[in-house]
């Protein structure tokens, strides 16, 4: 018979990085899905700044601004959820959740604002200067992804004896 | 658990609503692969149909650093979409079904009195037709065969010339020759959809003009491909063409250089950031319309002037391919032909007495120019250019622009000119200059100084040489001016003396009939075919009929559907057409010389019964008496005095 585990009980730091990244991906959502709805308005209108042939780059940059927006907005969502997850093991975020949790945040800041500067200002087929942010925030992302496979891989072995499905808990 | 209902594979209760919901996705999965399967094997079968057509055309050059215009687009997406729109790219294409405008359906249509039968077989195009390579040799003289001998043959049509006004197609020469390009002498006609001789598309003299036999490879791949080499193979036995081209069609490279070094250096994103940023122009490319006003509209005059080579690169050209790129001095490789004006050099007028032909086939006598396709040549002669800083750019743009004549916003407006000649009179009273109402057409610098006294393309076309308006050409040189070309009503004694008057122009000295009948009748009636055709279409020009008023042009018209040119024919009824109460008129202007005879007395019976010459009536110096009816005996005078002599405009 599986050893019943009580699992550790929630502490505030957790909570609160739930919460955080619950806001922010919900925000995101919201932020994201408006620049949605702007760029089908931009189709609706039929205008030349967004759907000219010349502004092919515009057009791209900005999709993928929509489109890592909406993305990584989920992102944090399944990232509140994973913390949420993992807090019935340990007492507290580690330093490798706490790191991913700004990482992600700047990641969702900097990539589709990136693209979306690259799109304003563009040269010829080159984005603006703006899509210097995408790399920064697309490696941000990786290590923030890194980092917590890493930290919920050190839960696992740690809590290896005890690590029980939710719902056998 | 009991189960009314067995568990498909799916694991979903089988329900009807869920048999339907399998059924439906099904169903549009079987769709969708179906639609994926056939635009698969569409798109293989195009590529089949390219590969196998690509063995007959010019090779895909691979020197000399060109690498076509798609490897361009994703860099420069709005040029590319703008150069896309061009007919300069639909200069030249491979012979597809989605390039071919003429319908291959086994018409047969006679050239100088040998049949041609276009057909198609599956997505290919083929001709029957008198072997080319024996046609070659018999006109050449080197073979004593009469013309209707010569072997008919079976030739793929493989490429096209031109897409906007008519098409033409070259078909693939015997293999030994290695890929010749012979001509097919038919033109399609794409507004009138049909096929007519090659020869009543040119303005060929009717008892001066020789078989027209062409070979793409050594004459046309110079300005209808990007890059072209004709790679002639002295060599081999029979020489023969090993042809290759940077693109078919005139591309991105054919102005701004080759562009494989570009591409090879910019990948480097801090090179191109560093570009964009700074001030600095990027100096693997060139852009024409940075370089000074000369070098950048000898650009455009690569292809746009009268040149021969210079004896050094002559050769050169035929194994090599041309040796000019953008932003090279054109006059290193060539050398430009003027017309011996005023200031001519002892070699031009040498030039001119070894060849008037040459000349007469291109200059008005006052060496203006007369072909069209020659803007650069006219130009470069113009003070606007060679005092002033005017290029081609200054009208025109391949990026910014209609496609149909390249003129960007405003380029055909005074505002172009008015951009140097800011004065008073040019601008704000620009009626002190013109004694034209303000935003009439006689203010508009164009059409005194740019008059359609070129030729090409069964149409008048702009004179790129800008000049004013010289009596002394017309009443000398048979030279049409711009004010009689509008004023179509008036005789040049009215424009000498308002010449006179408004601008004090010397009065020129002018004969009874300079003095007494329109000058464009004149030209229309007894003037040789370039007047001819210049004439006749300035009578659908709508400036020229507000001018002069349309209802008396009909009969005069109607004389030149007899006309020994065929382009004169077509632009006559073209214009006749344009009439009110003709634009049914049934008229074929290659069709038969009696029926053609016909078709005049037709026109103008027509005339008759609608009660016109209108304003015209009891004016002598239209040919028109009293009771409106045409002065006869003066028309048939005129008509015998034509000017026979031969013209030749190749456009």
């Amino acid at each position: 018979m599986a050893k019943k585990v009580t699992p550790a009980a929630p502490v505030k730091s957790a909570e609160q990085l739930v919460f955080r990244h619950l806001l922010i991906g919900w925000g995101g959502l919201v932020v994201f899905i408006l620049l949605g709805i702007f760029l089908e308005m931009l189709h609706g209108l039929k205008l030349d700044l967004y759907l000219d042939v010349r502004q092919e780059t515009r057009r791209l940059m900005w999709i993928l601004a929509h489109a890592h927006g909406t993305l990584f907005s989920l992102v944090h969502l399944g990232f509140a959820w994973s913390v949420r997850f993992a807090s019935r093991w340990v007492a507290s975020p580690g330093s490798g959740i706490r790191s991913a949790s700004w990482m992600l945040t700047a990641g969702l800041i900097a990539m589709p604002l990136g693209f979306f500067l690259g799109g304003i200002w563009t040269y010829g087929g080159d984005p603006g200067i703006g899509i210097l942010l995408v790399p920064i925030g697309a490696v941000l992302m990786l290590i923030a992804c890194l980092r917590v496979l890493i930290e919920l891989a050190t839960i696992r072995s740690k809590s290896a004896a005890s690590f029980l499905h939710p719902s056998d808990v | 658990m009991s189960r009314s209902q067995p568990a498909d594979s799916f694991g979903l209760e089988a329900t009807p609503a869920a048999r339907i919901l399998v059924m439906g996705a099904m169903l549009i999965g079987g769709l969708l692969a179906v639609t994926v399967v056939v635009s698969v094997s569409a798109a293989a079968k195009k590529e089949k149909a390219l590969a196998r057509l690509a063995l007959e055309l010019p090779l895909a050059r691979e020197d000399a650093g060109y690498v076509s215009s798609n490897a361009c687009q994703s860099c420069h997406p709005g040029e590319h979409a703008s150069f896309h729109k061009t007919y300069h790219r639909t200069m030249t294409q491979p012979a597809l079904p989605d390039t071919v405008a003429g319908s291959f359906d086994g018409t047969s249509v006679m050239s100088d009195g040998l049949e041609y039968r276009v057909f198609r077989k599956a997505e290919e195009f083929w001709a029957e037709m008198p072997d080319p390579e024996e046609m070659m040799y018999v006109v050449q003289g080197g073979k004593p065969l009469p013309l209707d001998k010569i072997p008919r043959v079976e030739r793929r049509v493989v490429m096209t010339t031109g897409s906007h006004h008519y098409q033409t197609y070259w078909a693939s020469g015997a293999d030994k020759y290695g890929n010749l390009l012979q001509t097919l002498p038919l033109i399609y006609l794409i507004k009138e959809q049909r096929w007519i001789p090659r020869e009543e598309a040119f303005m060929k003299a009717p008892h001066d003009r020789g078989r027209m036999i062409t070979q793409w490879n050594n004459h046309c791949i110079n300005c209808h491909s990007t890059g072209g080499n004709p790679g002639l193979q002295k060599t081999t036995r029979e020489g023969g063409f090993k042809t290759a081209a940077g693109e078919l069609g005139i591309s991105c490279e054919a102005c701004h250089g080759p562009g494989e070094e570009h591409i090879r250096v910019n990948r480097n994103p801090l090179r191109r950031y560093g570009l964009h940023g700074g001030s600095q122009e990027d100096s693997t490319m060139v852009n024409p319309a940075k370089l000074d006003h000369k070098r950048g509209s000898q650009v455009c005059g690569q292809c746009h002037g009268v040149y021969i080579r210079t004896d050094a690169h002559g050769m050169k050209f035929a194994e090599e391919g041309e040796p000019y790129r953008p932003g090279d001095d054109l006059n290193e490789t060539r050398y430009y032909i003027r017309y011996p004006q005023r200031d001519a050099t002892p070699i031009e007028r040498e030039e001119f007495a070894k060849n008037p032909a040459f000349f007469a086939e291109r200059w008005w006598e006052d060496g203006t120019v007369m072909a069209g396709g020659r803007e650069y040549s006219g130009m470069s002669v113009s003070a606007c250019y060679t005092r002033g800083e005017m290029s081609c750019f200054s009208c025109h743009s391949m990026h910014d622009s209609d496609p149909a004549d390249q003129l960007k916003k405003g380029g055909a407006t005074n505002g172009a000119c008015v951009e140097c000649h800011g004065q008073p009179e040019y601008t704000t009273e620009v009626s002190r200059h013109t004694h034209h109402a303000v935003g009439s057409s006689g203010s508009e610098c164009m059409n005194c100084h740019m008059p359609h006294t070129a030729y090409a393309l069964f149409s008048a076309i702009r004179n790129h040489q800008i000049e004013s308006p010289d009596l002394d050409a017309s009443a000398h040189l048979g030279v049409p001016n711009a004010c009689n070309l509008c004023h179509l009503n008036k005789t040049l004694e009215w424009t000498a003396e308002a010449m006179h008057e408004r601008y004090g122009t010397p009065k020129v000295e002018l004969n009874e009939e300079q003095r007494e009948v329109s000058a464009a009748l004149l030209w229309m009636l007894k003037g040789h075919a370039a007047q001819r055709v210049i004439a006749a279409w300035h009578t659908g020009w709508k400036p020229a009929q507000d001018a002069s008023g349309s209802d008396w042009l009909a009969p005069f018209q109607a004389q030149l559907l007899d006309d020994p040119y065929g382009v004169v024919r077509y632009v006559a009824v073209e214009n006749l057409k344009a009439l009110s109460g003709f634009e049914d008129f049934d008229f074929d202007f290659i069709g038969p010389e009696n029926e053609r005879r016909e078709k005049i007395g037709e026109a103008i019976a027509q005339w008759r019964e609608q009660g016109r010459g209108g304003e015209g009536s009891g004016r002598s110096e239209l040919l028109l008496n009293d009771d409106g009816t045409v002065d006869e005996a003066r028309l048939r005078q005129l008509l015998s005095e034509r000017d026979n002599r031969p013209v030749n405009i190749k456009e």
